[in-house]
Order: C-alpha cells, then structure tokens, then sequence
C-alpha cells in the first residue's frame, strides 16, 4: 500500500472476509459492510445508528395514531398531526437529505407561518401551545390503567415529540393516581424509579428476595425504586386522593420498559403465566390446578365459583388491612437527606431561594445519594399568585417541570432553526420564544442553557427534575443576586450593549429583588409614582 | 398465550447462524456474534458489546495482535498460554478452564494451546472503544490472509522509523510477494520444545485470591453461591473483583445436572448474556406482550409473552433485567454468563424457599394479589423446600415410587 490517503477500506483489512451464511429475514443488516457503507467522520459524537433511526421512526409512526384518539378539538388534532410531521423531518438531527414530499411540507409551513403571522395575538399564541415542542398537555400521558380506584398514565417519550428533546430519550414519566383505601398490587419494573409524592400519603413497601421495607411518604418525599424491586403502594388515607410522579430510567431499552405484575387481574395476566405448566408445577411442587386456584384463576378458576379475581391493578383495602400494614412503615427521615435508601423530603431543608413571592426548594445529588447515582436534582417550588421567577436558564441540567397546582405562564427562548438555504451572513439570527399556559397536570421541558421565565397567574406549586444535574448552575439575568449580567466587567458591557457601563449598571440596580419578584410592580407604581414611560423603553432595548 | 420460539425470539442467538466466522484454517478458528442491537431493538442496549468465541487445536499459537476493544476474556474448556505485552513489560498466564482476564485494549496478545491432546476453547466479552459495537484486530505479522498494519505504512515512512531499506523490512517482517514465507493464517503451529519454553515463564492463577487489579482469577475459586444435589452456581461480582469493577460486569459459571431446574427468578438490573457451554437446556423468559395501538381498548387485558428457545453448546440467549426466566437441564449442563450493568443486581427468585420475593410480600397484599387465601399462599410456597436448583419432575417421581397417584392430588384439591 502506497498511498497514505487511502481509504479505510483501500487498506486490506487484518482478517478475510468471511462468506458469511445468508441472512435471516429477522437479522435485519446484521454483517459489518452495512455499517461500512455508513461513513463515520467524527466518531463521538456519533450520529444515529440506522437501526435505531428506523425504530424510532416506526414508533413516532404509532404515535400520530394515538392522537387522534386521544384528541379532543378538531382543530388541536391538525395541528398536532402536523407537529408530529414536523418532527419526523427534522429527524435525525443533522437533516437527512431532503426528500421531495418533505420540501414541500416545509414550503406550505412556510406559508402557514406567513398567514399565522397575520392573524391576531390571541391565535399566535394558541399556536404556540400546540406548536411548542418543549410542552407536553394531558393529552400527550397514554393510560396503562384504569378503573375507579385510580390509574396509572406515561407521558410520550420525550423524543418522539421532538428531536430537540432527543437527548432526554432514556427518561420516562409516569404518574400514579389513587383513591383512599386502596392498593395498587405488587409489581417490578425494568427501570429504575425516582419516585415524589405530590398529594397525599402513600405507605410504599419494597420488597427483595430477602428484606422487605415499609415506608410512610407525606407529599414532598422522594425515594428511588432500583430496577427490578417488586414494590406495592398503599393510600392508607380515608379522605384524600394519591398523586405521585415518577421519573423511569428503563434498563434494557432505551426510553422503553414493561411492568410485571405477580397478580393476575381481569385487565392483565401474572408473569408467572409465562411459564409454562410443567416448569410452574416443578418450582411449585404442587400440582397445577392448584397452583391455578392459589395463583391466577382465570378460566379453570371461574368453575369453582367461589375465587376472586381482581378488576384491575389498583384494589380496594380494608381499613384494617391498612391498619396492619401502616405498623411496619417508617416515616422518612425528616432529619438527614442524605440516606443511601430511605425517602427524603423536599422540604427538609432550607429553601436555596426565598421571599414573600416565592419559595424555591432544591435537593442536588451532591446532597444526596440516591440522586447522586442518577445524576438528578429535584425541586419543589411554591410562588403566590402574580409572582415571577426572574429570567434565568441552568447552566448543564434538562430541566421537567411537572405543574402541581395552580395556573402559570412560562417563556423560554431558543434559538430560531435556519433554513440551509438562508444560511448566508445577510440573515441575521433570531431567538425564538416559546410560551405556554401551564395549568395543573401539564409538563414542561426546559433545555439546559435555555433561558426562561415563569409567571404564576394563580397561587403556583410545581415540582422539577433536573437531568444532567451535578453542578449544574442557575444563572439569573435579573435581580439583585445570582445575576449573571452584573458579573460582566464595566469595559465588556460597554461593548455588549448599546448602553453605556452606568447605564447598564443603573438599570440592573434597579430590580432590588432576587429570584421572585411581584410581576406587576409598574402598575403599582404607576399609581404611586407615575414612572410609567421612561423605564419600559429602556427594558425593551435591553431585552 | 403466545409462545415465541426459536426464529421469532429476539433473545435466541443460535450458534450456528448467528456467528461470524473472522478466521478459520485447520489450526482453529475465530468467530464473532452478530451484534445484539442488528438482532432486535430489545437487545439495543447491549450495542457496546460483542462475544467473541475462540477455538485452537493443540500445541498451536494465535499470533500477536491487538484490539481496539476490551476484553474479558474466558477459558472453557482446554489449557491455554496467554501473554500480554505492552511497552515495558510482558506477563505470561497458564489458564484453566473458569479462568477469567481482562485484557485491556491496545494490549498485544498472543495466545498458546500448550496441551497435546486437548482443544482449546475459550469466550470472550469485547467492549468496543472507538465505535459502538464494532473494533478491529491488528496483527503484527503478515499472512497470507491478512496483512500485517505495519504494511499500512508508506516505504518511506518504514524506511525512516526502522533506519533501514525497505527491501530488507520487506524481508523480515512483511514478506510481500514471497507468500511461501509467510504462514497461512493467524493460527499456527507449534513445536514441542518451542512451548517448552513459552511454558516456562508463565504463571499460573492465583487460584487463593479473585481480587487482583491485573492477573487471571478463577470463577471457581471461591465456595458456590447456591449449591445442592441439581447443581451449583459460581458468580464473581464487581464487588470482589477490581477488573469486572472497571467493567461494571459479573461473571457466572453454573453447573445444572440433567434433568434439573434453575427454580424461575429475575436479575433486578444486570442483563445477562448466557452463553452454553456444554450440555443441552430448555429456557422459557417471560416478558409482557406489547400491545397493538388498535387494541389498546380497556377489554383487552395485558398479555404476557413467553420467550422459549432449546438451547445447546455454542448457543447464546439474552436475558433482559427485570424479565423472570427458568433454565432446564436436559442434559448435563455447563454455562457461562456475563452480567452486564452488574453492580447492586440482586438475584429475585419466584419459588423455593431462599431467596423468594413472592414470600416477602405481607400477607394483608397478598390476600389482595392472589385469589387465594394468605394461608393458602404460604402454604403453595412453603411446598417446594429446595431452593435455587430442584428436580424438573418432582410430581412424577412421587407418583411413581410411592404410588400415590390418585388421592394425593385429590385430597389437596378437596382442601380448597
């Protein structure tokens, strides 16, 4: 071989090619050389492996589907089909080459885009809401069950809602809804759980092939579920609903994972009905047809008469079944956050930011353990009505917000895509804004290095996890402290911003607050002071 | 229920059509697993990983060469000399069959079946360290099936590092257009008195401690970790072992006589890669149906999936985390697994009497659970009083020897 700038494959590889036996119709490009044909350039980051990308692509395919199922207004359902659309494109990220259809989606968008910018504020804005890619309303949860004592919904996998949540592909989000007295039946999972308690009490038991423990969680408490503990949840309450989320970290399956459940219930089979009669009765030592009466009791069962088989997953308890349970349960320890497994609470310690508007509540993995392993923090965080948190973005962590109670408006700002066409120096970079009325229930997603900004129009709670979350930052852009800007020294401002150093500095003095702030302070001033027209020119031009 | 077998199992990688053969002559051969994610998108987190199985006729050598992978690196059956060198040193290792090794990337190897008589057998776990799921070996020698990677240098660049004329490296090392010099593959013969000597200064494993940072450990070294009359289940775990630590790996070693049954358990993490080493087995794994989009109607109820494939020498089966799975002996059966994302796995058994997660759960849930009673439950677990391994037919034999056919099972049956 002479020349150095042959290619890998000019260069005979250090072993023969082997003729290799003819595919299998289920071993999809299993040799190499369907790899090879894939150049990859840079190897790390890597780009999207085929395979993958065609799985994905089915999936997103299943998607739209349920949709319109689930889709209420006529209108929303275009509009999401759309989206849907749009994201299909924009997969994989790098653009694949275009293909004609696709060109002409992105051309009638285009015009869309020009009308939608004609119409009034208030339809801008509802397209925002189904548009926004980082929202995810009550329709985007599938029900896994339901029946009258609660149910259990997963949310859509974040990056079959968008390519810019790709990197959030490995998490999932359940949310768990009981009534009083009731139990959802013992059952593992192939991920690993990171589970809050929102509303009411929960008595969680975990069990192992040799222990077993017994927790009492009050909302606010945390505790992870490592993958394949078999754990049931008891709402011992006689008034109160269960509401719990809970973060999934799938194991074998990127983004994907199965519960099993040891019961066999009118709406699902034990996984010991996987095995098959043999097998059960050599483990059982017991002849079939009663490891059928004890155990499951479908068909076979029903000739007896007299055996209950369960409705669903989620079951009614009796109060004195709850009694005997509640005595082995251990509250979480309300003292230290810092166990390697019991629950923790949200509130335990300080909140990080406080003050008559707001109470910001965090617990980072380097406080803890359990989040330490999973590299995420948690927050809890309650804003009295009309509040803002001041425009900050994290510095490294994805941040979920799950609304908890009460109403908000949310802004975050991104960078606007440009088209490769319009990739020319003349045109000049916009940000692009995403907002979103967030009521109870709705999800958000806020990319790390985003900034945002969040409003609460109603008396606000909401809980956040933060992936990616050791050392993650949060820089404000506003307010007193933390602020990001100030740090600037006075000879770089000069230059950023039209405004002179002072003025800079004049203007970011003027928010004497930090992080929360009242949302309407001019209107009060207004009435006060009248200072009404100088101070909101000069908040534009800087933002 | 719908049982998936053989060519529909996502998790069945049958011997002989899902190896890739890389290098074969009459000296021995190499030959590579399908990788697990082309398999199916189940199996897609497993696309950092490959096995590697080797195999080499006696007194025979696979010549140096290096990876870019890790490997850990496994001695069925047979008797091998493994050498690894690198820059500044070289350590020769005597192996037996359960010996295990890590064997870094980028570190030459050369690998020695010193027995007269006896193949040489060995698996290997390669972890890819520039592209998922895919490396290359470099051999230092050419022949005449494959070059050596000095050849891909240019003459002159060849000429300049090794201060001499390109003719006379041609000569030494490459043997270009002189095939007759050069051996026919990477598996070669070897004299007697030439492994003499490659004997000489290797060591053998400490066989006293698993822990060591760098030298082979034996997976049978330490007591079982389940044992009775059935079989016995050697494991070595991250937490014994600083190389599986690095590798977040464990490594099993289990024994099941014929006819005998690993009792129905789940790993709660690990995804474990069985790879059959002797002997015939039966396996059944459960997991949960995925649901057609049209029938997600709440009449329909979730399904479970059986997953059940036979399994005989050479074949590899996937066991994800979390998925419950019974292995049966058919014949005398020896297996290997490697644990992947091992660290903390605990072992969930669903029967017997240790180890039993069904038995953990209070007996206020379990009335709840299941249509029978507490009491009826208990009494259904406390039945089987073997654990980890028990005989496949008990009911059988007890029918047979004490012929209590008939009113054994009815007189349970009245019970209830």
């Amino acid at each position: 071989v002479e020349k150095e700038e042959c290619e890998e494959g000019e260069i005979p590889r250090p072993r023969p090619r082997p003729q290799h036996p003819e595919r299998e119709p289920q071993q999809p490009g299993e040799k190499e050389e369907d790899e090879d044909e894939q150049p990859r350039p840079i190897p790390f980051p890597r780009p999207q492996p085929r395979q993958e990308e065609e799985h994905e692509q089915r999936e997103e395919q299943e998607w739209p589907r349920k949709e319109e199922k689930r889709g209420e207004k006529g209108s929303e359902e275009e509009d999401e089909d759309e989206d849907e659309e749009q994201d299909e494109r924009q997969f994989p990220f790098p653009r694949p080459p275009h293909q004609k259809e696709e060109r002409k989606q992105e051309e009638d968008e285009d015009e869309e885009q020009q009308r939608e910018s004609e119409e009034s504020e208030d339809s801008e804005l509802r397209r925002h809401k189904n548009k926004n890619p980082f929202l995810f309303g009550s329709n985007r949860f599938e029900t896994l069950f339901k029946n009258q004592y609660g149910r259990i919904r997963v949310l859509q996998r974040f990056n079959q809602r968008s390519p810019q949540l790709q990197n959030l592909r490995d998490y999932r989000i359940l949310e768990f809804n009981s009534k009083p007295n009731t139990l959802l039946l013992p059952n593992h999972a192939d991920a690993d759980y990171l589970i809050v308690i929102l509303n009411g009490t929960a008595i969680l038991s975990l069990v192992n092939n040799d222990d077993r423990d017994s927790y009492r969680l009050q909302s606010g408490d945390a505790l992870r579920v490592p993958s394949g503990t078999t754990y049931y949840v008891v709402n011992p309450d006689n008034n109160e609903n269960l509401r719990l989320i809970t973060l999934a970290i799938p194991v074998n399956k990127p983004g994907r994972f199965e519960s099993f459940f040891l019961s066999s219930t009118e709406a699902q089979q034990s996984y010991l009905q996987g095995f098959s009669r043999n097998i059960l009765e050599a483990s059982y030592d017991t002849k079939f047809e009663e490891i059928n009466k004890v155990l499951f009791s479908r068909e076979e069962g029903q000739q007896q008469g007299e055996q209950r088989l369960q409705e669903s997953v989620i079951v009614e308890i009796s109060k004195e079944q709850i009694r005997a349970l509640s005595k082995r349960a251990k509250s979480s320890s309300r003292k230290t956050i810092s166990s390697e497994d019991k629950p923790f609470n949200l509130r335990s310690r300080d909140p990080i930011y406080s003050n008559k508007l707001g109470k910001f509540f965090e617990i980072t993995p380097e406080k803890n353990p359990q989040l330490r392993d999973l590299d995420i923090f948690l927050s809890i965080v309650d804003m009295n009505e009309g509040a803002l948190l001041l425009p900050h973005f994290n510095s490294k962590a994805i941040v979920i917000l799950v609304i908890n109670e009460g109403d908000a408006n949310i802004e975050l700002v991104g960078l606007k895509e440009q088209q490769q066409e319009q990739q020319q120096e003349e045109q000049p970079l916009e940000v692009r804004k995403y907002r979103a009325e967030l009521s109870e229930q709705d999800i958000f997603v806020i990319p790390a290095g985003y900034p945002v900004v969040v409003n609460a129009t109603s008396n606000l709670n909401f809980f956040a996890i933060g992936i990616n979350a050791e050392n993650n930052q949060r820089n404000f852009l506003a307010g007193s402290q933390d602020n990001v800007i100030s740090q600037i020294p006075s000879q770089v401002q000069e230059l950023a911003f039209p405004g002179s150093a002072q003025a800079v500095e004049k203007l970011l003095k003027n928010q004497r607050e930090s992080y929360f702030v009242d949302a309407q302070p001019k209107k009060k001033e207004e009435g006060n002071k009248g200072r009404k027209g100088p101070l909101s020119s000069i908040l534009r031009a800087f933002y | 229920l719908k049982v998936r077998e053989d060519e529909n199992n996502p998790f069945y990688l049958r011997s002989s059509n899902s190896f890739q053969t890389l290098f074969e002559n009459q000296n021995g051969r190499i030959r590579l697993l399908q990788r697990f994610n082309k398999r199916s998108p189940q199996l897609e987190n497993l696309r950092d990983y490959r096995i590697v199985q080797f195999q080499s006729k006696p007194n025979t050598i696979l010549l140096p060469h290096h990876a870019d992978a890790d490997f850990l690196l496994f001695v069925l059956s047979g008797r091998a000399i493994l050498t690894l060198v690198n820059n500044d040193d070289r350590d020769s290792y005597n192996l037996h069959p359960g010996d295990a090794q890590r064997i870094p990337a980028g570190t030459t190897y050369y690998l020695v079946n010193p027995h007269d008589h006896q193949n040489l057998k060995i698996i290997k776990l390669a972890i890819p360290v520039n592209k998922p799921g895919r490396y290359d070996d470099f051999f230092l020698s050419s022949t005449q099936a494959q070059q050596s990677y000095l050849q891909g240098f240019s003459h002159n660049i060849l000429e300049t590092s090794f201060h001499s004329e390109f003719e006379e490296i041609n000569r030494v090392l490459l043997g270009e257009e002189e095939e007759q010099r050069q051996q026919e593959g990477v598996i070669v013969e070897l004299s007697k008195e030439q492994i003499r000597q490659l004997s000489r200064r290797a060591k053998s494993s400490s066989r006293k401690t698993i822990s060591s940072e760098d030298e082979p450990f034996n997976l049978r070294s330490r007591n079982p970790i389940y044992s009775n009359n059935f079989g016995k289940f050697f494991e070595i775990t991250p937490e014994k072992n600083p190389q599986l630590r690095d590798l977040d790996i464990f490594l099993s070693s289990v024994d099941i006589n014929e006819g005998a049954l690993l009792l129905p358990h789940f790993n709660s993490k690990a995804i474990v890669i069985l790879v059959i080493n002797e002997g015939d087995a039966n396996i059944e794994l459960v997991g949960i149906k995925e649901q057609q989009q049209k029938q997600k109607q709440e009449e329909e109820p979730l399904e479970v999936q059986r997953y059940r494939a036979e399994l005989s020498e050479d074949d590899v089966f996937v066991i994800p985390a979390a998925y419950p799975f019974v292995v049966n002996a058919t014949s005398n059966l020896n297996f290997l697994a490697f644990g992947i994302n091992a660290e903390n796995n605990q072992r969930n058994f669903l029967a017997g009497e240790k180890d039993n997660v069904v038995r953990q759960i209070e007996r206020q849930v379990q009335e709840l659970a299941f249509p029978g009673s507490a009491q009826d439950v208990e009494r259904l677990l406390k039945k089987q009083r073997e654990s980890y391994f028990v005989d496949a037919q008990p009911q059988q034999k007890e029918e047979g020897s004490k012929g209590r056919k008939g009113p054994f099972p009815s007189i349970l049956g009245a019970l209830y």
